[in-house]
């Protein structure tokens, strides 16, 4: 084997150029793909990060209570199931916060602007103010219960500034209209992007502006170490749930497809915004039903949409590798027409027909990784220069980039998965030629003039 | 002590006093009677008159129809005008709503099934679900405000004045919501006395903050019924916005059932 591996090396380094041409195809392809997978898993992580800060965890339960006249209205009253499901102590678990949330329209003088306000406990919640990035006012003092962090987009819309108060018209959880006051204290950067950043206030007032009584709240949020733990954590605690005897449900796990998610996971969505809906139950429950969605569940259709992106790459990348795999049997035709002199001469030492194929096919092997090798390294290099540019007027893209940044992330199963591809995609190229080559008879092959 | 002279001259000081001071309290108990026995014959009761205003403006025994003119006025988008078909028949609660202009949304609806308000889009062909508490297609009128009048069953009154509006000798009545999920939690009706028309309503949130102001300046007169034809929307919050709403061709021709049903909201489409 090692004779034979030798061998090989040797056969392509004599034919230095023609490996190269080789070489390089092949790790034009690969480097394509790579580029490409590394570009969308980065992007698919941005999007979760960036969803994660903006939404307040990765776990989300929200309750829904009935009110006298059977109307469902968004709103946990006793928590007492959940804090005794989620196990705070678990490493797992980052910390947990308790958010509301509307629906507004936020009005300065004659001009109004619809954003969505989480209402905040800065005091348990110190990350988000790490996490904003501002751009004019400060959060050294969040004790004003009526302050605002308002998104840069909206506070341009409405041409308002920092010190200045804007009103806030909303609907409360039971569907009256009510008008607040808010002064703006910080104007954010919106890095979720697509115009969906959150404005921020204190739950305290959100609560009394929504008509929710001190303790009460909307949204009981669970924000994890890593980003793999969700589907395991989000499981135990809607078991935890169940086992307490509390209504639960999921009401955006197992969507498969796009219709799927317009069909329930819209209403689900729109619930989990706290958007009152005037919706009457059809069966009626006691106490608080608690409905639990994460992450993950959230980002199926973009996880789909991504998949495809995925895929388009793969086809690409299989084109792009006939086109070579074409090239490398061409190529080897060629080798075994020049060498068949030198393969009559092997053949009269002794050398057996399934040596000679394994020839040929590790000289394929050897074209194939070194240009594998070298695609991947290319792709290395353009993901660490253009990662580190940042792109701060990339309008819409926000959100799948960090901070302005493109994220190129390589998953171990990429890389293997698309070398395995090159490789068979060479070895069959090269296994005609190597079947001709083998067949060769030395008497005739030594007697060949090429 | 006090001297003989002293103590008559006190004595009748005081009795004098005591006399004037008794006189004063009568005088001011009767004044108080008086006026107490003015106002409680003066105000009316105010319920009847919410029940006036509601029966009047509630078609209970016929259908209704008439094609709504909506003119919008945005601080920033400029004017905009809607023409809308409206077919109520209250006695069911049920309404349509169906655009005709502008051009681009002719087609769209909103039909209110018992306690499910749905909005058809003919371009995505599908129902979904709103709310009577949304505002009509962004404007400054609402679902509801195209719906049954229920003031006698969701408020309660709370003040009352008598007062005058545009030469009308009117009510002033504070009103507030009997339950968390009316619409407006507080308002403040003008109702034109001789006939218990609404002419003018101020809609507070729950933090008594003036959000609406609604005028309505023109009725029709059918039979028992009122409508009103013209109705100005103010919105109190956003400088320069407000809807004007014009009634016409007005019809209590009984309409066909159908009316009322998804599939002729689709078949209107096509």
């Amino acid at each position: 084997m090692r004779g034979v591996i030798r061998i090989a090396f040797r056969n392509t380094r004599r034919q230095m150029k023609r490996a190269v041409l080789l070489g390089g195809a092949v790790a034009f392809g690969v480097m394509v793909i790579t580029l490409l997978n590394a570009f969308t898993s980065g992007a698919v992580a941005n999007i979760k990060e960036n969803l994660s800060y903006a939404m307040g965890g990765h776990i989300f339960i929200r309750g829904t209570e009935l009110t006298e006249t059977g109307r469902e209205v968004d709103r946990i009253g006793d928590d007492h199931i959940l804090r005794a499901a989620v196990d705070t102590s678990d490493p797992r678990i980052r910390s947990i916060h308790r958010r509301s949330g509307a629906q507004t329209t936020l009005i300065f003088g004659s001009r109004a602007a619809s954003q969505w306000i989480d209402g905040v406990d800065f005091t348990a919640e110190t990350e988000l103010a790490r996490g904003l990035q501002i751009r004019e006012g400060s959060l050294d003092d969040l004790s004003d219960p009526q302050l605002l962090i308002l998104p840069a987009p909206v506070a341009e819309r409405l041409g308002v500034e920092v010190g200045e108060s804007v009103l806030v018209r909303l609907v409360t959880v039971t569907g009256q209209q009510n008008v607040g006051e808010l002064r703006v204290v910080a104007i954010i950067e919106d890095t979720a992007g697509f115009g969906i950043a959150t404005a921020y206030t204190s739950i305290k007032y959100l609560n009394s502006l929504i008509g929710l009584a001190e303790g009460e709240y909307q949204s009981f949020n669970v924000f994890l170490h890593a980003i793999g733990d969700i589907d395991a954590v989000a499981a135990d605690i809607y078991r935890a749930i169940q086992d307490a005897g509390a209504p639960a449900e999921r009401p955006l796990a197992g969507v498969s497809s796009l219709e799927d998610f317009e069909a329930q996971g819209m209403e689900a969505f729109g619930a989990m915004f706290g958007v009152a809906m005037e919706v009457i139950a059809e069966e009626p429950w006691e106490g608080t039903k608690f409905s639990l969605t994460t992450l993950n569940e959230m980002m199926q259709p973009v996880v789909a949409a991504m998949s495809v992106l995925d895929g388009i790459a793969l086809g690409i990348f299989i084109i792009l590798l006939v086109i070579t795999a074409v090239g490398i049997m061409n190529t080897f035709r060629m080798v075994m027409i020049e060498r068949t002199r030198e393969i009559g001469t092997m053949r009269a030492f002794g050398m057996q027909r399934k040596t000679v194929r394994s020839i040929f096919l590790w000289e394929a092997v050897i074209i194939s990784l070194a240009g594998g090798i070298v695609g991947l390294a290319l792709a290395g290099v353009i993901a660490a220069v253009v990662g580190s540019f940042t792109f701060s007027d990339a309008q819409g893209l926000e959100f799948f980039m960090d901070n302005g940044r493109i994220t190129f992330l390589v998953t171990p199963g990429d890389l293997i998965g698309n070398l395995a591809i090159v490789l068979l995609m060479t070895v069959l190229a090269a296994l005609l030629p190597a079947n001709a080559a083998a067949r060769l008879e030395p008497v005739k092959a030594l007697g060949a003039h090429y | 002590m006090l001297s003989q002279g002293a103590s008559s001259f006190s004595w009748k000081a005081m009795r004098v006093a005591l006399r004037g001071l008794l006189g004063a309290v009568l005088a001011a108990a009767i004044a108080a009677a008086g006026v107490t026995g003015a106002a409680f014959a003066q105000e009316p009761d105010i319920q009847a008159i919410l029940e006036a205003i509601d029966q009047q403006s509630n078609f209970t025994d016929t259908d209704f129809q008439s094609v709504a003119t909506i003119i919008v006025q945005d601080p920033e988008k400029g004017t905009e005008k809607y023409v809308v078909t409206q077919f109520r028949r209250d006695r069911e609660g049920k309404f349509l709503l169906l655009i005709q202009e502008p051009a681009v949304q002719r087609g769209q609806g909103y039909l209110m099934d018992e306690e499910n308000l749905w909005f058809y889009d003919p371009e995505s062909r599908k129902f979904s679900h709103t709310s009577l508490k949304e505002s009509f297609e962004g404007t400054d009128a609402r679902n509801s405000d195209f719906a049954a009048s229920r003031l006698a069953e969701d408020y309660r009154p709370v003040g009352y004045e008598s007062g005058v509006l545009a030469g009308f000798q009117v009510h002033i009545i504070d009103l507030e919501a009997v339950h968390s999920e009316v619409t407006d939690p507080y308002l403040r009706i003008w109702v034109e006395k001789e006939n218990n028309l609404l002419l003018k309503v101020e809609s507070y949130s729950l933090t008594k903050r003036l959000m609406r102001t609604a005028y309505f300046s023109n009725y029709e007169k059918r039979g028992s019924y009122v409508v009103a034809t013209t109705m100005l929307f103010v919105d109190e919050l956003v400088a320069g916005s407000r809807t004007l709403v014009t009634l016409s061709d007005i019809s209590f021709e009984a309409l066909p059932d159908s009316v009322f049903t998804k599939a002729f909201v689709e078949r209107a489409n096509r």
